[in-house]
């Protein structure tokens, strides 16, 4: 098992407002890991600075010991909070770009899943509702043999049944060798799939425990420590 | 990855400037055509003038509407959402940033030569022809020199025009919320250090001329005359086009840096 992710004293300041306050973190490989915090804790801040989206204030991030940049980008499968994809597009297209761009892209197992959703290839993306969108965008990231999954809000915004087809679609489709990390406030949907939680709150890191840790050493779920860890 | 940066850049801008593009060549065809039927000329009368004028509108129009989209295409492309899937490819920002220009500046060529083919067509005149007619009896006047450095200027014009758009919109994404704002802050503070630039390179290059020796302009100046009067007035304009290709140069340099160093060190999406 190898260091997939490291944090050194990573610091992110949004004018007067930090976002992440002096993190230090590192993840294995092969694990998933739920990045879990309130609205507003540095989730997301975390997950951009992985995929140089956003620049670092201080300290350092290196991803399977590289600094971010156009190698870590090939091993690093990204989906964000938000539709990213050229809306006038359609799915065909999209998959030739993926194609294209990233060797690790399974153009098969894309097809199959999309084929099981029954979205049509020939179909703009424009045209689609958000949660077939954001479907659209799950199977393109999972299509991917990455070393790391940076999934950002997976299952926020969509209805009970979709999230269970989101989780299953994560786990269906991951190598044990990779690392996926969920970043979500919807913990209780979430944590039967996790492996690690890291917690993380006001942009420091609160916890980072194995699950099983917490349900057999503490007795409780994740969602329970979650609840008294936030305490409001 | 270049090439396929390319590919995809190509095609994302191509179909919106394509159909643009054609409405105006086939706006010079029909007006030709029409014109030819009805045995008028452009500019003369009433359908001639209006067809004409609406003619010129439609090109002044689709020669600012290109380098507003692919102004536009840079920007959402990069600094919005769809900035989320270009920032995260296997590439590095310079690849990215060549690719964007490259197909702007190959479209903003090919802008400039539909345009004028469409002229040639409505007008039922050869500009390329007059421009090589002038350009040849200039050289055979002695002012090759001259010549050189008026297409060589006109050239960096276009790589020029489009990186300090590039640049205005890297700027701008450095302050966040008011991206677009910034960008047309920047493009208009750009424009003034532009024109505080080549008023000095005037007043250096041409200043003698401009303010001192006014008899110069009382002078019969014709191209290829032997007068000391035109000779001068040639040479401050040599002198004036030298600086000027130096001065397009080196702001193109300076977009192009300050757009990259954004882009690769300053990247923040919101």
């Amino acid at each position: 098992m190898s260091t997939i992710l490291e944090c050194k004293n990573l610091s992110k300041k949004f004018g007067y407002k930090t976002a992440l306050n002096s993190i230090n973190l590192n993840l294995e490989s092969g694990k998933i890991i739920g990045l879990l915090g309130p609205n507003g804790s540095g989730k997301t801040t975390l997950i951009k600075i992985i995929n140089r989206l956003l620049t670092v204030t201080s300290g350092e991030i290196f991803i399977d010991g590289k600094a971010p940049g156009a190698e870590t980008k090939s091993i690093v499968s990204y989906l964000p909070e938000r539709t990213y994809l050229d809306e006038h597009m359609r799915v065909y297209q999209v998959i030739d770009y993926f194609a294209d761009f990233y060797e690790d892209f399974d153009r098969s197992r894309a097809e199959n899943m999309l084929q099981k959703l029954s979205i049509d290839l020939s179909s703009r993306i424009k045209t689609m509702s958000k949660g077939t969108k954001e479907k659209l965008q799950l199977v393109l990231v999972m299509s991917r043999r990455a070393k790391l999954y940076c999934l950002d809000e997976p299952i926020a915004g969509v209805d009970p049944a979709a999230r269970d087809y989101i989780l299953n679609t994560i786990i269906n489709n991951y190598d044990e060798n990779a690392t996926i990390l969920i970043s979500t406030h919807l913990i209780s949907d979430v944590e039967t799939i996790l492996d690690e939680v890291v917690f993380i709150h006001e942009g420091k890191i609160r916890l980072h425990e194995a699950v099983d840790d917490i349900r057999f050493v503490k007795g409780k779920s994740v969602d329970e420590l979650f609840r008294e860890v936030y305490k409001c | 990855m270049l090439k396929k940066l390319l590919k995809y850049e190509w095609k994302a801008v191509s179909p919106m400037l394509g159909i643009t593009h054609t409405v105006v060549f086939l706006l010079s065809i029909t007006g030709f055509l029409i014109m030819t039927i009805l045995q008028t000329k452009p500019l003369e009368g009433i359908f001639g003038g209006l067809y004409t004028t609406v003619f010129f509108l439609s090109i002044v129009c689709i020669y600012f509407f290109t380098y507003i989209y692919l102004a536009i295409r840079y920007y959402r492309n990069i600094y919005t959402d769809e900035g989320y899937l270009t920032n995260t490819l296997p590439v590095t920002s310079g690849q990215l940033l060549w690719s964007k220009f490259i197909i702007a500046l190959l479209w903003s060529v090919l802008d400039a030569f539909i345009l004028m083919i469409s002229c040639c067509i409505l007008f039922q005149r050869n500009f390329f022809r007059d421009f090589l007619d002038l350009f040849q009896t200039a050289i055979k006047a002695g002012y090759l020199p001259f010549v050189i450095f008026g297409i060589v200027l006109v050239i960096f014009s276009f790589i020029s025009t489009i990186l300090e758009l590039y640049c205005s919109i890297s700027l701008g994404s450095l302050f966040p919320g008011k991206k677009v704002l910034g960008s047309i802050v920047s493009y208009v503070l750009w424009y003034f250090i532009n024109q505080a630039v080549v008023l000095v390179l005037i007043l250096v290059t041409m200043g003698k001329d401009l303010f001192l020796e006014t008899e110069i302009y009382s002078a019969q100046i014709e191209i290829g005359a032997q007068s000391p009067a035109a000779e001068a007035v040639i040479r401050s304009f040599t002198a004036y086009f030298i600086g000027l290709v130096i001065l397009t140069v080196i702001f193109s340099v300076i977009y192009y840096l300050i757009s990259h160093y954004i882009l690769n060190k300053k990247l923040n999406l919101e």
